[in-house]
């Protein structure tokens, strides 16, 4: 048996990148999954074609998770289609890097209010199904320069460590009624997303990775798979780094003699 | 919805969430004093109550029948007590109770106390009878 047979899962910001291999890992274990972007794509029709193709379910809804009206007329769609959501992958993410004093009060706030204000919408929207099933399964995406400075990031650095903080708080909230909330946090994963800083700084950043590679998004989906699935029910509050142990310390090769 | 069908559903959510007894609860049970629930357990047992009933409740519309139509401010003094006007509205909830005596002290902690079951089960109750005539 898969491990997500009959579950529903909507996955945001998941037409590319990190949130697509969220997608195809978590349908590829039976989970009906809802593809979500804040536009129409063709790249959102071929995902779920290809989840279709497999002969597992997806549908895609647009929507911008940083408005919570758009948010909740696709959790209702989903609830008049599937009846149910059992998993909700907090996804949806956008950077726009700048030195402080270069930064727009609009980057700061774009970046907060669809990194952070998607994660409170989302979750919002979703838990009242949740809590009235007594059972359910919150990721969210954080990232390690939550933990750790990275050069012009302190809008996206700080929207990842307020989601750190969400996380573990709304996990007390929700433990009660069977739900689990945890985060992922990934190092330097190979996206479009961070294309531009690994063609820049990459030399320097690889040697401070342990596993002396970029992770992949597959790397970050199977992790969330597991956080997903009754694997992890014991876990909850918890937040995981998928780094290849970048930050865990000064660095491989720097000891080599 | 009958309201002993309401009282058995309220008093298995209890039984479920405090796991007390399921003995000690009666209608003239006190949420707070009699049972011990807090905040939490009370959110738990509406949720429970609406899993059961279809019937949503919500901890303000508790609070906004303890209060009538009376705003926060009309309600509550500048020491959290509750005000004559608000003591006059209570009293006509809780006739059994003799207000005057805690009038002095009565903040939202012991005026929650004095919610007793029979309050929820007329709550719900009310709501299931407008739901049923919409």
């Amino acid at each position: 048996m898969k491990k997500l047979e009959n579950k529903v899962a909507i996955v945001t910001g998941s037409t590319k990148g990190i949130g697509k291999a969220i997608a195809l890992t978590l349908s590829s274990e039976g989970a009906k999954v809802i593809i979500n972007g804040r536009s129409n794509s063709t790249e959102a029709g071929d995902l779920v074609n290809e989840i279709q193709k497999k002969g597992n379910t997806a549908m895609f809804i647009r929507a911008d998770v940083s408005k919570m009206t758009e948010v909740k007329e696709m959790v209702n769609q989903v609830l008049e289609e599937y009846g149910k959501i059992d998993i909700l992958v907090n996804n949806a993410g956008i950077s726009r890097d700048a030195f402080l004093v270069e930064m727009s009060q609009e980057d700061w706030w774009e970046v907060i209010n669809v990194n952070l204000g998607g994660v409170f919408n989302c979750t919002k929207a979703v838990i009242r199904p949740m809590m009235l099933q007594r059972s359910g399964k919150i990721i969210n995406i954080s990232s390690i320069t939550a933990e750790f400075g990275l050069r012009g990031q302190c809008n996206y650095a700080s929207s990842k460590a307020a989601i750190n903080g969400f996380t573990r708080s709304v996990a007390v909230d929700l433990a009660t009624f069977g739900i689990q909330v945890n985060a992922v946090a990934p190092g330097m994963i190979a996206t479009k997303m961070t294309e531009k800083l690994r063609k820049i700084a990459g030399n320097r950043i690889l040697p401070l990775v342990f596993l002396e590679r970029f992770g992949e998004p597959e790397d970050v989906a199977k992790v969330v798979l597991f956080l997903a699935s009754d694997d992890s029910n014991y876990l909850t509050s918890e937040i995981i780094h998928v780094t290849g142990g970048l930050g865990a310390g000064i660095g491989a090769r720097y000891w080599r003699g | 919805m009958e309201k002993e069908e309401i009282f058995e559903v309220v008093k298995e959510g209890l039984v479920e969430v405090l796991g007390v007894d399921e003995d000690n609860v009666t209608m003239d049970s006190s949420f707070y004093d009699d049972l011990g629930a807090e905040s939490l357990d009370m959110l738990d047992l509406f949720f429970r109550i609406e899993k059961e009933t279809n019937i949503r409740i919500s901890r303000s519309e508790v609070q906004k029948v303890l209060q009538g139509d009376l705003s926060e401010e009309e309600f509550f003094d500048e020491n959290g007590i509750v005000t004559p006007a608000g003591l006059e509205h209570v009293q006509k909830l809780l006739p059994d109770s003799n207000l005057t005596e805690i009038a002095e002290e009565l903040d939202q902690l012991k005026l929650f106390s004095l919610f007793t079951v029979r309050h929820l089960v007329d709550i719900v109750g009310d709501k299931a009878s407008k739901s049923r005539n919409e």
